[in-house]
C-alpha cells in the first residue's frame, strides 16, 4: 500500500511558492572590496587545499556507499588542481569501483518485508547514472584519464545493458573533443564520423567550434550537413528542426552585405557566427524550403512545429522569410499566409480578452471567468503598465476581499516603478516609504533603492537602506518568508559588503538545521527509484535533493562571500549539521576557489559537457 | 519567484512509496469477539465519551488558528446534538453566523504576502470561508436537517451577496436538507422530486425515488415512471443520459417481485428498490438500449475523427465517459424487453471489445527482442513491471520464469526470482488444505525474514478466520519478533502495523500493546511535518502556523504520521480508556482533536452518517430517518 501517496497528493498544489525575485539574480562579485595580492590568492588556495583534505575524509566516513561516491566524483576536478597523479588514481579507482558493482544483486531482507513493487528502474539506472557522472567529472579535469577509464571499463556496464552504447559513445565522444579541441581537422574527422552514422546533432554541434579555428573547414562541414539532410528520408519536421539549428549558425541576412560581383560577404559576423558565402547559403535555404514545402503541402492546416517540441516552430522559421524572400521565394509567400492566420489566432486571443473585460463590466462574468481575469488578464495589464484597465478590473470585482488585494497589488507595482525610475529624488523616495501601506511594500521599496544606490556606488546609503529593510523581516512569521527576505536583503548586500551578507546568514544556520532536522525525520519515510531519502540519520544525495532543496541554501552565493572571507563562510558551512550537506556546501567554495572558471555541468545529453571547456585546461 | 518550485518538482516522485503489508492495516477490521457489552457497559461508555467530548471541545477553543476551532467545532456537531441538542443548535447558530460574518471581511493584517511581492492565486483563500460555511452546514444537516435548512436560508444572503456563482451549490444543499427533512414523508419527498425534474435536475430526482420506495412504493414506482420519459426524451446523446438509466436500472427490483398495487396506501416493502410492471419495464428498457446503441455509436465516431485528428485528448475523454462493459450487467432485460436492440449492442460490444483486446503482437515481438537482448531500459522496465507481475497475479509462474531466464541483469534476475518465491510460498500457505506441517516446512523454508514475516502472517490471517486464537497469537507473535530486526524505520512501523491489525481482529489490546509503542515515533513524524510545513507555501494559507497544522489546508501534513491509519473505532470499542490515553499522546492537539472525533463519533453516533458534499451525494439525504429530530 502506498502509504503516503495520498497525503502529498493534496500537497502538490502547496509547493507554488512565490518569493522576491531579488534574491535569485546572480550576486556580482564584490567591487569595491581591494583587489587581493597574489599573497592572498596563495594564501587562500592553501586554505581551500586544507579543507579540500578535510573534506575527502569526512567523505569517506559518510555510510551511505553512493554518497560517499557522488562526493568523491564531485572533488576530483579540484584533486586534479592539486595532485593529478594522485587524482588520477583516485578516478581509477572510483571508476573501478562503480564498475564492479554494476549487476550485483541489491535486493536486501527489508524488501521482503515490505514486498517492494517490482519498479527496480531506479536502482537499475542509479549505479549506470554514477558511473557516467564520474566519467564526466573526470572529463572536466583530465579527458584523456576519462576516456582511458571509459574504454577500459565500459565493456562492463553495457555486457547487460546494450542499450547504454549510444550514451557511452556520446560521452566518449566528448572527450575525444576536449582532446582535440585546437586541432580543426580533427574535429571535422570526429563531425564527419557522426554525420556518417546519421548522427547530426553532434556533427551540426561541432560546426561552430571548427569556424573558431579554421573558417572554410566549418563552411565545409557545413554544406555537407545541408546536402546530407536535404538528401535523407527522415521526417519533414525533424529536417527542418536541422536546418533551423543551421541557419542559426549563421548571421542573419540584415547583418550581411555582399557587394556585387562578390561572394564574400565584407562585414564580419557577429562573433560566434559561421561564415558562408551566398552559395552555400542559398543551397542552405532552398532545401529547408523545400522541407518547408513538403510539410505544408502534405498537411496545409498543420503548424509547421507539428507538435515536436520548441526547436521547431513556426515563429522560428517564419523569422527566416527575408532569408526566403531572397532565395525560397514560393515558401516565403506560404509562410506568409501562415503568418497571417497566426495573426488572426493572436487577434482572436485579444478579442477574447477584450469580451471578457466587457462582460466583467456588466457583472456577467461566471467564478471561473473572474478567476481568469484575475489571474492572467490583471497581472498582464499591470506588466504592460495599463493601469487604468486594471484599476477597472478591480472597481468591478464584487469581492472586497479580493478588491483589497488587487488594490495592494497595483499600489505595489506603482510604488516600485516609481521607486526603480533613475529620476526619482531621495525626497520623493521617502515620500514613497512613507506612504507604504504595509511592510511588506515598504521592505520592497527599500530594497530597490538598495540597489540603485549601489549601482550608483552610494554604499552607505545602500548599507543604511538595507539596513531598514532587515529589521522590517523581524516582523515576518512564517519562517520561510523571513528568511526568504533576509537573503533577499544579503544578496544586496554581498554587492560591496559580504561581511554584512555573512552577518545575515550566520544566524540562519540555525534554521536550516532545524529544517534538516524535520527532513531527516520525514526523509526516512520516503521513499525513491527503491531506496529511502534518509538512511540512518544521512541523507542520501541522490535521492533528497527534492526535499532539501525546499531550503533556499542555493540563494546564498558560497563561492563569492568564501572568497571574501573564506574563514568565515568555512565556518558558517561548519556549522551546518548533516556531513552530506555540509560536503556539498564545502564543494562550492572549493570549487570557487581551486577551480579557474566553474565548469559547465550539462550531461553529455544536454551539451557536450567538455566540449566546453576552455582548451587550456585540457591536458 | 517561486523559490520553491524546481526544488519541489524533484520531490514528487518520493512520495511514491510502496508498502503492501500495510495494506492490512487498512482492510476494515471486525469488532472484537469478546463478550458482548451490557447496557450498563454501554452507559458507562457513553459517559465516558460524553465528558471526552466536553474536553475537546475546551481544548479545541485553545488553538490559535481560527479556521481549526470552526473545522473541529463542526466536526463535533452531530455529537454535540447527541449529547444536549438545545445547545448544539445555539452552537450551530452561532458557528454559521461567525462564518458569514466573516465572509468578504478584508484579508486583514496579513501584510507578509507583500515581503513575497504579489500573489496572484488568490480563489482558495477567498473560497476558505465559503467553504468552512458549506461544510458546517453540511455538518449540522447531519445531526438536525432542519436546523440546518433554516441557519442556510436566513445567512445564504450574504454569502451570495458578491458571489452569485454560488447560488447553484446553495440550491443543492438546500434540497438536500429538505430532502433528509422530509424523509419520514413520502408526499413531501415526491414534491420536492417533482420540483427537480421541473427543472430538470435528473439527477436528484433518481436520489430521491428509493427514499419514496421505501415508505411508499406505488409512489415510488409513480415516479420512476415520470423520470424516465423525461430523460428518454432529452435530444443529446451523452453519457450522463446514459448514467441516469444506469442508476434508474440499479434502483428497479428482480422481476420475481410482483408490482404493488397502484394506490397510496400500499404497505412498505423492506427494500428501496422500486418494483414496475411489465409494460413499465420494456418502455424503460428500450429506452436505455436506445440511450446505450446511440452512446456507442458515438464513442466510435468520435474515435474515428480522433484517429483522423491524432487528438490523443479526445480519446483520453472517450475512454472516460463510456466503456461497453457498462451495459453488459443489463444486457439480460435488453434481450428480454428490446431483443433487436439487443442484438445491435451485443455486436457494437464485441466491436468494441476485439478493438480494445490487444491482438498480443506487439507483446510478443518484445519478448522476442528481450531475447535478442535489444530491448530499451523503457521495454525492459515495461516487462518487468507491466508484464511480469501480471503474469504473476494469472498464475502463469512458469511463463514468468522464462522472463527471468533472458533478463541480462543479475540483479532484476535475482530480484523477481525472490518475487515469484515470494509469491508461491504465500499462495501455499494460503491454501486451505495446507496443513500445520506444511506451514511449519514452508516456514523453515523461507528464505528471508521477510518471507517468513509475510507468510506468517498470512498463517494467523487463516488462523483468525478459523477461530483458532492461540495459534494466531502465536504466529502474530513470531512475527513481530521479526520486525525487531528491521533497520528501516518506515519498514518496521508497517509491518508492526501488519500485525496489530491482525490482533484487532481478535485481541485489541495486543494491537494496543503494539500501536501505544509507536505514539513516539508518530510524535516524532508529525514534529519533522511541522517544520517543513511552516516552509512550504502556496500563496494561501500556511500549512503550518506557528507550531500548529493548519486542518484546512495541511490535512496532508497532519496525517503525514500514520495515526490515521491505526483502527481507532474497535479499538475504543474494546477498551476506551487505553484508546483514549493512545490519542492523548499524540504531541498536536489539533491532530488529536481530530482522532477524539474519530472515537467520539463511533460511541455517540451509533452509526456513522456519509458525510459526502451535495455534489458527489446528497449527505444528509442519506441519513436514516430515525436520526432526524
Amino acid at each position: 500500500m502506498r502509504l503516503f501517496k495520498p497525503v502529498f497528493a493534496g500537497l502538490l498544489p502547496l509547493f507554488l511558492v512565490g518569493g522576491p525575485s531579488l534574491a535569485q539574480q546572480p550576486a556580482p562579485t564584490a567591487t569595491d572590496a581591494k583587489k587581493p595580492t597574489e599573497e592572498d590568492k596563495k594564501k587562500l588556495r592553501e586554505k581551500a587545499l586544507l579543507l579540500l583534505d578535510e573534506t575527502l575524509a569526512d567523505t569517506q566516513a559518510l555510510t551511505i556507499p553512493t554518497n560517499r561516491i557522488v562526493l568523491l566524483a564531485e572533488i576530483l576536478p579540484c584533486l586534479w588542481e592539486r595532485d593529478p597523479v594522485k587524482a588520477r588514481e583516485t578516478a581509477t579507482t572510483l571508476v573501478t569501483t562503480i564498475a564492479n558493482q554494476e549487476g550485483q544483486p541489491s535486493t536486501t531482507d527489508e524488501d521482503d518485508f515490505a514486498g517492494r513493487p517490482t519498479g527496480l528502474r531506479g536502482n537499475l539506472d542509479g549505479n549506470f547514472r554514477l558511473y557516467t557522472q564520474a566519467i564526466d567529472k573526470i572529463g572536466e579535469a583530465d579527458a584523456q584519464a576519462a576516456l582511458d577509464l571509459l574504454t577500459a571499463t565500459r565493456g562492463r556496464m553495457t555486457a547487460t545493458h546494450p542499450d547504454r552504447v549510444k550514451t557511452l559513445d556520446d560521452l566518449a565522444q566528448t572527450m575525444e573533443i576536449a582532446l582535440v579541441w585546437e586541432s580543426p581537422e580533427k574535429l571535422y574527422e570526429i563531425a564527419r564520423r557522426n554525420l556518417d552514422k546519421d548522427d547530426f546533432w553532434n556533427a551540426i554541434t561541432l560546426v561552430p567550434t571548427i569556424a573558431e579555428r579554421d573558417p572554410a573547414l566549418a563552411g565545409k562541414l557545413f554544406s555537407e550537413i545541408v546536402s546530407k539532410n536535404a538528401a535523407c528520408p527522415e521526417e519533414e519536421f525533424i529536417k527542418i528542426s536541422r536546418f533551423l539549428q543551421l541557419a542559426e549558425l549563421l548571421p542573419r541576412e540584415k547583418d550581411t552585405k555582399t557587394p556585387k560581383g562578390s561572394s564574400k560577404p565584407v562585414e564580419s559576423p557577429a562573433k560566434g557566427k559561421l561564415v558562408v558565402d551566398d552559395n552555400q547559403r542559398r543551397a542552405l535555404f532552398v532545401a529547408f524550403g523545400q522541407a518547408v514545402l513538403n510539410l505544408l503541402k502534405a498537411n496545409p492546416d498543420a503548424d509547421i512545429n507539428g507538435g515536436y517540441g520548441p526547436d521547431v516552430n513556426t515563429d522560428q522559421v517564419c523569422s527566416y522569410l527575408p532569408e526566403f524572400q531572397k532565395y525560397a521565394p514560393r515558401v516565403a509567400e506560404q509562410l506568409k499566409k501562415k503568418m497571417s492566420q497566426s495573426e488572426e489566432a493572436a487577434n482572436a486571443e485579444i478579442d477574447s480578452e477584450n469580451d471578457l473585460l466587457k462582460r466583467l463590466e456588466q457583472n456577467k462574468l461566471d467564478s471561473d471567468e473572474m478567476d481568469y481575469v484575475i489571474q492572467r488578464i490583471f497581472p498582464k495589464l499591470l506588466a504592460d503598465g495599463r493601469m487604468e484597465e486594471a484599476r477597472k478590473v478591480i472597481e468591478k470585482t464584487a469581492d472586497p476581499a479580493m478588491r483589497e488585494r488587487l488594490t495592494r497589488q497595483l499600489e505595489s507595482i506603482e510604488a516600485l516603478k516609481t521607486a526603480e525610475n533613475d529620476k526619482t529624488s531621495e525626497a520623493d523616495a521617502a515620500r514613497l516609504l512613507e506612504q507604504a501601506k504595509t511592510g511588506g511594500q515598504r521592505f520592497r521599496l527599500l530594497l530597490a533603492f538598495a540597489e540603485k544606490a549601489v549601482a550608483q556606488k552610494d554604499e552607505k546609503r545602500a548599507a543604511g537602506l538595507l539596513d531598514q529593510a532587515l529589521v522590517l523581516t523581524g516582523r515576518i512569521q512564517n519562517p520561510r518568508d523571513q528568511m526568504i527576505s533576509r537573503m533577499a536583503v544579503a544578496a544586496q548586500f554581498v554587492k560591496f559588503a559580504p561581511n554584512r551578507a555573512l552577518d545575515i546568514y550566520e544566524p540562519m544556520v540555525d534554521k536550516f538545521n532545524e529544517f534538516l532536522g524535520g527532513a531527516a525525520i520525514i526523509g526516512g519515510y520516503l521513499e525513491q527509484g527503491g531506496s529511502e531519502t534518509v538512511q540512518g540519520n544521512e541523507f542520501d544525495l541522490e535521492s533528497s535533493s527534492g526535499i532539501v532543496g525546499l531550503l533556499p541554501l542555493k540563494l546564498i552565493p558560497l563561492g563569492l562571500i568564501a572568497k571574501a572571507d573564506f574563514d568565515r563562510t568555512r565556518a558558517l558551512i561548519d556549522r551546518v549539521r548533516f556531513p552530506e550537506i555540509r560536503a556539498r556546501l564545502r564543494m562550492e567554495i572549493l570549487k570557487a576557489v581551486l577551480l579557474p572558471e566553474e565548469p559547465p555541468t550539462e550531461t553529455p545529453a544536454d551539451a557536450p559537457t567538455t566540449a566546453e571547456k576552455k582548451p587550456e585546461t585540457a591536458p | 519567484m517561486p523559490f520553491f518550485k524546481p526544488a519541489v518538482a524533484g520531490l514528487l516522485p518520493l512520495f511514491l512509496l510502496g508498502s503492501p503489508s500495510l495494506a492490512f492495516a487498512q482492510q476494515p477490521v471486525p469488532t472484537a469477539g469478546s463478550k458482548k457489552p451490557t447496557e450498563e457497559d454501554r452507559k458507562k461508555l457513553r459517559e465516558k465519551a460524553l465528558n471526552l467530548l466536553d474536553e475537546t471541545l475546551t481544548d479545541t477553543q485553545a488553538l490559535t488558528i481560527p479556521n481549526n476551532r470552526v473545522t473541529l467545532l463542526a466536526e463535533a456537531l452531530p455529537c454535540l446534538w447527541k449529547s444536549d441538542p438545545t445547545k448544539a443548535r445555539e452552537v450551530a447558530g452561532t458557528l454559521v453566523a461567525t462564518l458569514a460574518n466573516q465572509e468578504g471581511q478584508p484579508p486583514g493584517s496579513n501584510e507578509e504576502e507583500d515581503f513575497d511581492g504579489p500573489v496572484m492565486n488568490v480563489r482558495g483563500r477567498a473560497d476558505g470561508n465559503y467553504r468552512l460555511y458549506t461544510q458546517t452546514i453540511s455538518k449540522i444537516g447531519n445531526a438536525d436537517p432542519q436546523t440546518a435548512l433554516e441557519l442556510l436560508t436566513s445567512t445564504r444572503g450574504t454569502m451570495t451577496a458578491t458571489h452569485p456563482e454560488r447560488g447553484k451549490y446553495l440550491d443543492e444543499i438546500t434540497r438536500t436538507l429538505e430532502v433528509a427533512a422530509a424523509a419520514k414523508n413520502p408526499e413531501k419527498l415526491y414534491e420536492i422530486a417533482r420540483r427537480s425534474l421541473e427543472k430538470s435536475e435528473f439527477g436528484a430526482a433518481i436520489q430521491i425515488v428509493p427514499r419514496i420506495a421505501e415508505r411508499d412504493a406505488a409512489l415510488g414506482a409513480k415516479l420512476f415512471g415520470e423520470i424516465v420519459p423525461k430523460i428518454a426524451a432529452l435530444p443529446e446523446v451523452s453519457s450522463e443520459k446514459v448514467d441516469h438509466f444506469i442508476h434508474l436500472a440499479d434502483l428497479l427490483s428482480s422481476e420475481k417481485e410482483k408490482p404493488t398495487a397502484p394506490s397510496g396506501n400500499a404497505k412498505p416493502p423492506s427494500s428501496r428498490k422500486v418494483t414496475i410492471d411489465e409494460n413499465g419495464r420494456r418502455v424503460f428498457f428500450t429506452a436505455f438500449a436506445e440511450a446505450a446503441l446511440a452512446m456507442l455509436k458515438k464513442a466510435d465516431a468520435v474515435e474515428a475523427q480522433a484517429e483522423s485528428e491524432t487528438d490523443t485528448e479526445t480519446n483520453v475523454q472517450l475512454e472516460v465517459f463510456v466503456s461497453p462493459d457498462q451495459f453488459r450487467q443489463f444486457l439480460p432485460q435488453f434481450q428480454k424487453y428490446a431483443p433487436r436492440l439487443a442484438e445491435q449492442l451485443k455486436k457494437k460490444m464485441s466491436q468494441s471489445e476485439e478493438a480494445a483486446t490487444p491482438d498480443g503482437s506487439w507483446e510478443k515481438d518484445l519478448m522476442k527482442r528481450l531475447e535478442e537482448r535489444k530491448l530499451s531500459n523503457e521495454e525492459m522496465e515495461f516487462v518487468v513491471q507491466g508484464i511480469f507481475p501480471r503474469l504473476l497475479v494469472e498464475g502463469k509462474v512458469e511463463e514468468a520464469r522464462k522472463i527471468i531466464e533472458k533478463i541480462p541483469d543479475p540483479a532484476t534476475r535475482e530480484r523477481l526470482t525472490r518475487q515469484i518465491e515470494n509469491s508461491e510460498a504465500l499462495k501455499a500457505a494460503e491454501n486451505d488444505k495446507a496443513n500445520d506441517g506444511d506451514a511449519a516446512r514452508l516456514l523453515e523454508q523461507a528464505k528471508s525474514g521477510g518471507q517468513r514475516f509475510r507468510l506468517l502472517i498470512a498463517l494467523a490471517e487463516k488462523a483468525i478466520n478459523r477461530k483458532d486464537e492461540k495459534r494466531a497469537t502465536e504466529l502474530l507473535d513470531q512475527a513481530l519478533a521479526l520486525t525487531g530486526a528491521i533497520q528501516n524505520p518506515r519498514i518496521q512501523m508497517t509491518s508492526r502495523m501488519a500485525v496489530a491489525a491482525q490482533f484487532v481482529k481478535f485481541a485489541p489490546n495486543r494491537a494496543l500493546d503494539i500501536y501505544e509503542l509507536m505514539v513516539d515515533r508518530f510524535n516524532e513524524l508529525l514534529g519533522g511535518a511541522a517544520v517543513i510545513g511552516s516552509y512550504i507555501g502556496f500563496g494561501g494559507p500556511e500549512l503550518v502556523v506557528g507550531n500548529e497544522f493548519n486542518l484546512s489546508v495541511s490535512n496532508g501534513l497532519g496525517e503525514f504520521s500514520p495515526t490515521s491509519l491505526i483502527p481507532l473505532v474497535p479499538l475504543a470499542l474494546a477498551d476506551f480508556d487505553r484508546t483514549r490515553a493512545l490519542i492523548d499522546r499524540v504531541r498536536f492537539p489539533e491532530i488529536r482533536a481530530r482522532l477524539r472525533m474519530e472515537i467520539l463519533k463511533a460511541v455517540l453516533i451509533p452509526e456513522e452518517p456519509p458525510t459526502e458534499t451535495p455534489a458527489d451525494a446528497p449527505a444528509t439525504a442519506e441519513k436514516k430517518p430515525e436520526a432526524a429530530p
